[in-house]
């Protein structure tokens, strides 16, 4: 190898090492930045969905503290009317008529707010609790089966509430199933909720338009604020079914 | 000693087929094509030798092997998801490379030699449908890159094969007269090569059983 | 202790929103049969101010600060056990209503009941009865009666005959009295008539009170 040869064959060496340095280095850094953009990402998802919870708490307890009360006060004053005429008698029925229409709407809307059995008594007592209320069509049969599940903090409870109510939503809405599945169990250290439908599936390559309308966006988010892991699995055809698995630990 | 050497390197190819062989029934068969890759890999090695004893000469199956190879890889990205957008990307790759494949070792050249041109537009092909994949994934994965198989996975192709590209390139222009040259360039490949194999091992042990869901775009 | 029918029913409410106490007080002013002795706005105010007026009844918001409704009301029966407690609920805690029973409340009031209700519901309950608020949800009558909360224990079981057993089995079922009248072929009158005697010997005020009786007491069940 004469002289010439050797100073080619450096400069390839030297010149395939220098292009080995910039593949690596730019992998770490897409590596790094991506890291960031997720951390960026997760924050704002947060800030987000805090955000929606308090503002709905804080709305439900105005109902409750502000609302409630001043109907019901209405009602007492208007009751202790003193009247001698019955045309008066029926007025005041009528209103107090309008008044519990007005306390069972506040129901319904507090209720769909922040439910206070959720605050109360936790997320399987919810769950019973707004399945066997839920005016569901007639073909569509539920079963809801929990076991071993421990009273949680109420962020997660709500989270947890929330996504299972966006499920049923979805199966309603559009699986057109006769049979929804809900099983939420404790596994070593994992809470696993599984839901599976016998409907009509959805095609996940044509997802895009149909991942806004089925709300898929809110429950990843909501399953990442978890730090839970979210597998779905459907097929036109094949029914649909979510498995949620939210990490656990007692010891807080 | 250079032998035995080259002949450890080449068959680290060993382990990622062994761990293939294991998880196989717990892996999502979205996987499965770079694992029977893994496989092939390992039968031209060993095909390889036999070639060589009776032959001397390993240029008809490697040849092959490349080819099946390029084809299984490209299988690999669509099962990826790579493809979803366009999906005629996926045919038209697939024919070009067969018709390249066919053109080199059947009217240029011949099966006998070893089909660097082919060599060179199969693994720039990898090199660039991995930086699609690596791109691709950046914007779906919610979790850090490396615990994704696919991404771990790709950038090992990004580099393995941006050298292959290199190297094959030195090759086609005459480069691998000076044996010293070609020794200490096969060296580093073979070390890039193990450093491979034991990542895609790794990989193969991260492969979840069912797909995590994401959102696709 | 003996009650004196003639005196008025004395009374303490207990909630802590002030327009709502302000409200009741209007409405109770003007009847003469109950006075309303004390007012408190937390639970631990509650407790204390039962202890030192000794009212006949208590009426008592579920949530409030301090000790919550359910605590006081276990306080109040366990130091004054003749003094009675009626719950009051709002619209949003009616899961909170069985454990008020569970506790010892002998009964409980929507805070949006009609006048007419409400003095019917301290009446009931200052006579030792319990009262359930007429617009229970079925929800409610089916929680309250798969609790642990019987107070018939005491009560010496009354007995029905078939006819009045069926009634019962179609009241549950949430069938008016001209429905039942249309399927058990009587007439109307006929079933007012059979629904007042049985609710004499159940003590029932009325549906709600009807419905819980016959579950807890095996006469009707819930699939």
């Amino acid at each position: 190898m004469d002289a010439h040869q050797t100073s080619v064959y450096t400069t390839i060496l030297i010149s395939s090492f220098i292009i080995g340095i910039i593949i690596l280095y730019f992998i770490i850094s897409i590596i790094y930045h991506h890291r960031r953009s997720l951390t960026l990402y997760k924050l704002s998802i947060e800030a987000e969905i805090t955000t929606l919870e308090k503002e709905r708490s804080r709305m439900a307890a105005d109902l409750h503290d502000e609302l409630g009360p001043l109907l019901s006060a209405i009602k007492f004053r208007v009751g202790s009317l003193d009247t001698n005429s019955p045309e008066d008698e029926q007025t005041i029925e009528k209103v107090n008529e309008h008044i519990d229409t007005m306390v069972q709407r506040m129901r319904e809307i507090s209720n769909d707010l922040l439910p206070n059995i959720l605050v109360h008594k936790g997320v399987v007592v919810a769950l019973d609790d707004y399945i066997n209320n839920l005016s569901k069509p007639a073909s569509l049969e539920i079963l809801f089966a929990h076991q071993d599940i421990p009273f949680l903090p109420q962020e997660s409870a709500v989270h947890i509430y929330r996504m299972v109510l966006e499920i049923i939503h979805n199966t309603i809405k559009h699986a057109h199933a006769s049979v929804l599945k809900i099983e939420f169990r404790r596994v070593e250290d994992k809470l696993v909720l599984h839901t599976m439908d016998n409907g009509q599936g959805f095609d996940y390559e044509l997802t895009t338009r149909e991942a806004k309308r089925l709300g898929l966006h809110n429950l990843l988010s909501r399953s990442e604020m978890l730090s839970a892991s979210l597998f779905a699995e459907s097929g036109r055809g094949k029914g649909t079914s979510y498995i949620i698995e939210i990490p656990y630990n007692p010891s807080v | 000693m250079g032998f035995t050497l080259d002949l450890i390197l080449s068959f680290s190819i060993v382990i990622p087929a062994i761990m293939g062989w294991t998880r196989f029934s717990r892996v999502h068969p979205a996987y499965y094509p770079i694992i029977f890759c893994i496989w092939l890999g390992l039968a031209n090695e060993l095909s390889s030798l036999w070639f060589i004893h009776l032959f001397h000469s390993n240029a008809i199956n490697s040849n092959i092997y490349v080819l099946l190879e390029s084809m299984i890889l490209c299988w690999q990205f669509q099962r990826w998801g790579l493809f979803t957008r366009y999906k005629w990307i996926y045919p038209v790759l697939m024919g070009i490379l067969f018709a390249a494949w066919l053109t080199e070792n059947f009217i240029i050249s011949s099966i006998h030699l070893f089909s660097s041109w082919f060599r060179i537009l199969y693994a720039f092909i990898v090199v660039l449908l991995s930086i699609s994949l690596v791109n691709y994934q950046i914007v779906r994965e919610r979790r850090g890159m490396l615990r994704n198989p696919e991404t771990v996975i790709s950038l090992v192709f990004i580099v393995y094969y941006t050298y292959k590209v290199l190297v094959e390139t030195f090759w086609v222009y005459g480069l691998n007269e000076n044996s010293n040259f070609r020794t200490h360039i096969y060296l580093i490949l073979g070390f890039i090569n193990l450093i491979s194999n034991l990542i895609y091992a790794l990989a193969i042990l991260w492969m979840p059983t069912k797909p995590r869901f994401i959102l696709p775009y | 202790m003996t009650k004196d029918l003639y005196a008025p029913v004395r009374i303490v409410l207990a909630d802590d929103h002030e327009m709502f106490r302000e409200g009741f007080k209007s409405l109770i002013k003007k009847q003469t049969g109950i006075e309303l002795v004390g007012e408190a706005e937390d639970g631990l105010e509650l407790v204390k101010i039962t202890g030192e007026l000794l009212p006949d009844l208590v009426l008592t918001d579920i949530q409030m600060p301090g000790i919550s409704g359910i605590e006081a009301t276990r306080k109040i029966i366990a130091l004054h056990p003749h003094i009675f407690v009626i719950a009051l609920t709002m619209f949003d805690d009616e899961h909170l209503i069985v454990d008020m029973l569970e506790s010892g409340a002998r009964g409980y009031l929507l805070k949006n009941a009609h006048k007419n209700e409400v003095f019917e519901a301290i009446k009931t309950v200052y006579r030792g009865d319990t009262y359930y608020c007429r617009d229970t949800s079925a929800k409610l009558i089916h929680l309250i009666a798969k609790s642990r909360y019987n107070p018939y224990k005491e009560i010496s079981k009354a007995s029905f005959n078939q006819k009045e057993i069926e009634i019962i089995h179609l009241i549950c079922g949430e069938y008016s009295n001209k429905e039942i009248a249309v399927k058990l072929n009587l007439s109307v009158r006929t079933i007012e008539g059979y629904r007042e005697r049985i609710q004499e010997k159940m003590k029932a005020r009325n549906a709600a009170g009807i419905v819980v009786y016959a579950i807890k007491n095996g006469i009707y069940k819930i699939n």
